[in-house]
């Protein structure tokens, strides 16, 4: 059973439709990230969630009760704010204590569920340090505990990693999917990070122009785009044009190639192939015409990504970017001939958009 | 090549400048100018000062501290003075109060939800620079003087002159917390203190406030020496304020105006000096929450 549940949401700004019809149920202790570009209405969202803005039409539901009409004050909702938020004149213990003041705790219970969370986001050594005597991952992990402390319905998370340096936001994100697991907290979390999105989430929604784009498990979402624009923006994808031949075979540079996901496909449907990096498997080509059923191109750039060498291949179809074990990269020198065999299960065939 | 010989060379490093980190042999050609600067800027402010306390101390029959002693302890003007001196503090602290409690939510609300609207805002506060006092007099009076529409009489009472002293301090006041609120991220403090379920006036006072703090001191101090010093409006408006009574005295006993004028100087000088000591915290203190 759904436990936030967002109803036909449509935000305005002057004329411009920063959240059209969007409606989504989110259960009781999952954590859904919505991903997307700026602009695409995620933050918007959250911030109806959170009772920041007021959408022109649909409601907000926390366990079946309408919460739209209420201020943020009242939603019991905590936030985690891109800039921390942290307020200057106060410790970490007193920042995290604050919302438990607010609502007039006794001294002995703030005093000790202050300590829980300190000890819950290991910064017990840094209670009494103001914002400013913090490091940037030291402040949201504050930032982070302060939300929890009103033991809020919903925990909102808005580019919570954004300002920090690479090292400390992979770490961060370990540790805020473990405290989320750990206190089993409905969570939503805003980036534009997509490794971010799918590393940390039950589910992911991919968001365009105010809509909802997608779905799904951060494997579905992955593997199973249902959009070219889900395909563009979530990992790195190639898009080859084709056209149906037959039923699962499709005609793309100048090769016939075997595409089960193009099956349902009638005969002369303009297509585009989406394939993974990861989905091309490269050989060297000495001399001769590839195989039939294989892509061939020239290596014209290698990018060294740590475990494995992203090549950028031109050939018949287009520049496609291959992956290969960083130990296999000199197989492939730029300039080598190479053909392509595609997985061709993993490769999906979505009809050309008019 | 010429072009190459017109290059200096750097000059030749002495044995001292060797043992110095860079920045200091840098700074050595600079301070000259700024000593300078700064000897002008410290005869400007001191010279007159120094020259009000000779003035004050000779009375062209030798070194006495008669002036001072004709007003602090003497029967005919010690009265007044204290009368007087302990008007003017009083008028300035409620100032300050009044002019605080109108500009901070309205700078706050204008920087959080009318950002549209600053423009009217600066403009409109620092209209007491633009108009002369005299015609600012006269607008109050008129306004104020019981006359349809408004009907209200407040002319001669001590809430009048407080009034328009708030107006006069609008520039500083409304300068000094607008730029504060702008060094600050409002938005995202007001969002936090909310989402913790803290009020608007809860947020106000916990929150923004104790961040502001210097901004408010700087406005306090400010306002609070505008309104010790300010002569025009409460001689308009008859009102025996400090002021008034220096330049009263200074009429007829120009040593003991000149000793008066140092004496307020002092006094001012150390109410500023409490209202800083009062204010100040130390570095991101605030009300204790939890442990």
């Amino acid at each position: 059973m759904s436990y936030l549940e967002l109803r036909g949401l449509r935000k305005m700004f002057a004329s411009a439709v920063a959240l059209d019809n969007f409606s989504l149920d989110v259960a009781k202790g999952e954590f859904v990230s919505f991903l997307g570009p700026s602009g695409c209405g995620k933050t918007t969202t959250l911030r109806i969630i959170a009772g920041f803005a007021h959408p022109d039409a649909g409601e907000v539901r926390v366990d079946g009760r309408d919460v739209t009409p209420l201020p943020p004050a009242r939603r019991n909702m905590g936030m985690v704010f891109q800039a921390y938020g942290l307020f200057p004149n106060l410790s970490a213990a007193a920042n995290i204590g604050f919302g438990l003041q607010v609502r007039h705790r006794p001294a002995a219970e703030r005093s000790r569920r202050v300590g829980e969370l300190l000890d819950l986001v290991g910064l017990t050594e840094v209670a009494h340090r103001y914002p400013h005597e913090m490091s940037g991952g030291q402040q949201q992990r504050v930032a982070l505990a302060r939300a929890l402390a009103i033991e809020p319905s919903v925990l909102l998370l808005d580019e919570p990693l954004s300002a920090l340096d690479a090292k400390v936001r992979v770490s961060l994100r370990t540790e805020i999917r473990r405290i989320q697991t750990r206190l089993q907290m409905t969570t939503i979390y805003v980036t534009h990070d997509q490794e971010e999105a799918l590393s940390i989430s039950d589910r992911v929604v991919v968001m365009s122009k105010g809509r909802i784009e997608q779905v799904g498990t951060p494997l579905e979402v992955y593997q199973a785009p249902s959009t070219l624009f889900t395909a563009d923006f979530v990992g790195a994808m190639n898009r080859v044009a084709g056209v149906v031949q037959d039923p699962g075979v499709v005609e793309a540079g100048g090769r016939r190639l075997r595409i089960p996901a193009a099956a349902r496909l009638s005969a002369g449907t303009r297509v585009q192939l989406l394939i993974r990096p990861e989905s091309a498997v490269p050989t060297v080509l000495p001399n001769g015409a590839p195989p039939a059923d294989a892509l061939s191109g020239r290596v014209a750039v290698q990018t060294f990504l740590g475990a494995t060498t992203r090549l950028t291949v031109e050939g018949e179809a287009g520049d496609l970017t291959v992956d290969v074990p960083s130990a296999r990269a000199r197989e492939f020198p730029i300039g080598s001939r190479i053909a392509l065999r595609l997985d061709a299960d993993a490769v999906r065939a979505v009809p050309d958009q008019p | 090549m010429a072009a190459s010989s017109r290059v200096l060379p750097p000059p030749a490093m002495t044995a001292v400048d060797a043992g110095r980190p860079p920045h200091r042999q840098r700074r050595r050609h600079l301070p000259l100018g700024l000593w300078i600067t700064l000897i002008v800027a410290t005869l400007y402010f001191l010279v007159p000062l120094l020259a009000t306390v000779q003035f004050s101390l000779d009375s062209g029959q030798g070194f006495s501290l008669d002036p001072y002693l004709a007003f602090l302890t003497g029967r005919e003007l010690s009265g007044d003075f204290y009368r007087t001196i302990s008007y003017s503090i009083l008028l300035a602290l409620l100032t300050v109060a009044g002019s605080l409690a109108l500009i901070f939510p309205t700078a706050y609300w204008v920087n959080l939800r009318l950002n549209r609207f600053r423009p009217v805002m600066t403009f409109t506060t620092f209209l007491p620079f633009v108009i002369p006092p005299v015609i600012l007099s006269l607008a109050l009076q008129q306004t104020w003087s019981g006359l349809p529409p408004i009907n209200v009489a407040l002319v001669g009472t001590p809430g009048f002159l407080i009034g328009a002293y708030v107006v006069l301090s609008f520039p500083y006041m409304y300068g000094s917390i607008d730029n504060g609120l702008r060094a600050m991220d409002i938005h995202t403090l007001t969002e936090a203190a909310q989402s913790l379920g803290a009020t608007l006036p809860m947020t106000l006072w916990r929150v923004i406030l104790p961040n502001l703090w210097p901004a408010v001191v700087s406005g306090a101090l400010l306002t609070f020496s505008i309104v010790m010093g300010e002569f025009v409006l409460a001689s308009l408006f008859n009102y025996f304020t400090f002021p008034i009574f220096l330049n009263y005295t200074g009429q007829n006993k120009a040593h003991v105006a000149a000793a008066l004028t140092i004496v307020s100087f002092a006094i001012t000088w150390f109410c500023l000096g409490v209202i800083q000591a009062l204010s100040r915290r130390a570095p991101g203190a605030g009300p204790t929450i939890g442990k």
